[in-house]
């Protein structure tokens, strides 16, 4: 039995801190409100990302899992996927077991912006299916679901979106979600006397417990995002810029690909990049990533595998001093 | 008094939103088992009659008890 003090007044308002109520199960008021406040959230991104009915709005643990859910959903062994962009290990890895054959025709998959070299894709209009990754440009760059092109995309909740880890959005077109199946199966606390998923949205694509304090952590961080969007973007626009003037001028040490986010690759020429990037951060508090980053297929594009990068990115709050402080550090490392 | 029933636990959240719009209160409460073995969420509303203005949108079914 779920008790407890509330927060906030009224429908939709957020269970407190003696409060752990689950909807679509308790039959109490607390789970209702609850209910609510949670399909309050998903209108909200719903809005923000253009999607007109929010039950196309599906909660998930993350873009790896949305990834898994269109990619396993809708492709069979011997499909053709066209791959646009160089695909993370998400997209790769479940496609080598479906048993996918990559080239001509079929479904197109695309990496909306590569988390190795910040490179942008456009989303092609297509009769195929289109699933989109959306790692690295969900609340960075304007994205209008419906028309866009995309009948699927996967996006994370705790990267450009500012939210909690462990929650993630999987955005679907009608036709979409009208042909995927769902690859995972479990109670709904609906159409229970049935052996089947709900033949309805969100409920076919939502089994389990819903990852509730992400969902209102992602709840606060579209209350941040959204009325500085336009900032945010602009922001985004002008750290790119400002990543590229610094470091494609430093002698040592080359940008790989053409970064269109805040999201930059370095390959060191005269130092091991993992040991560049250890210096970075004990010498100089500047934390990377080195390696693949998870996408093998983006470095062998970039002529980068296997030895990978130092990948720097910026976030909203990221300073232009920051900036100019790290790509000081860089210089001094390259030489 | 009045149950209606929704094809999603999302129809029955919506449905009282929109209730409140409309200054009516309603009580979401779990399926009575005599209207269906299918669980789910459920609207009950006082009175024997459903409002003529009552929105539709994902209602299953409407019964007077």
């Amino acid at each position: 039995m779920a008790q407890g003090p509330w927060r906030g007044r009224g429908h939709g308002r957020l269970p407190g801190e003696r409060a752990a109520p689950n909807i679509a199960r308790g039959g109490y008021a607390l789970a209702y409100d609850t209910a609510e406040a949670v399909t309050d959230i998903r209108y909200r991104l719903a809005d923000f990302f253009g999607v007109a009915d929010p039950r196309r709005v599906i909660f998930t643990p993350g873009c790896t899992w949305g990834l898994n859910m269109a990619l396993s959903g809708l492709i069979k062994t011997g499909d053709r996927v066209r791959l646009i962009g160089p695909p993370h290990n998400a997209v790769t890895r479940p496609l080598r077991r479906l048993g996918a054959v990559e080239g001509g025709g079929g479904t197109v998959v695309v990496t909306h912006g590569s988390n190795v070299s910040g490179a942008v894709y456009d989303i092609p209009r297509s009769d195929a299916f289109t699933i989109v990754d959306a790692a690295q440009t969900a609340g960075v760059l304007p994205i209008a679901f419906d028309g866009s092109g995309a009948d699927a995309m996967a996006l994370p909740g705790h990267k450009g979106l500012m939210g909690p880890q462990g929650i993630g959005l999987l955005l679907l077109s009608l036709r979409m979600a009208e042909a995927l199946e769902p690859v995972v199966l479990g109670g709904t606390g609906s159409y229970s006397d049935s052996a089947d998923m709900p033949p309805v949205l969100p409920d076919r694509f939502e089994p389990g417990t819903l990852n509730l304090p992400g969902i209102t952590g992602l709840g606060a961080a579209l209350d941040y995002i959204q009325p500085r969007f336009e900032d945010i973007q602009a922001r985004a626009q002008a750290q790119t810029t400002a990543m590229k003037a610094l470091f494609s001028s430093i002698p040592g040490v080359a940008v790989v690909g053409e970064p269109a986010l805040p999201v930059l690759s370095l390959d060191f020429q005269n130092i091991d990049n993992a040991l560049a990037a250890q210096r970075l951060e004990e010498e100089y508090g500047i934390q990377t990533r080195c390696g693949l980053q998870c996408a093998p297929a983006a470095h062998k594009a970039l002529g980068t595998f296997p030895r990978g990068t130092v990948r720097l990115s910026a976030g909203y709050a990221t300073t232009d001093e920051e900036l100019e402080q790290a790509a000081r550090a860089v210089r001094e490392i390259a030489l | 008094m009045v149950y209606v029933t929704f094809v999603s636990h999302y129809g029955a959240v919506r449905f009282r939103q929109k209730m409140a719009q409309r200054g009516v209160s309603v009580t979401l409460m779990p399926v009575p088992r005599f209207l269906s073995s299918s669980c789910g969420t459920c609207a009950r509303l006082d009175g024997d009659t459903p409002p003529e203005d009552m929105p539709r949108d994902d209602v299953e079914g409407v019964y007077v008890r």
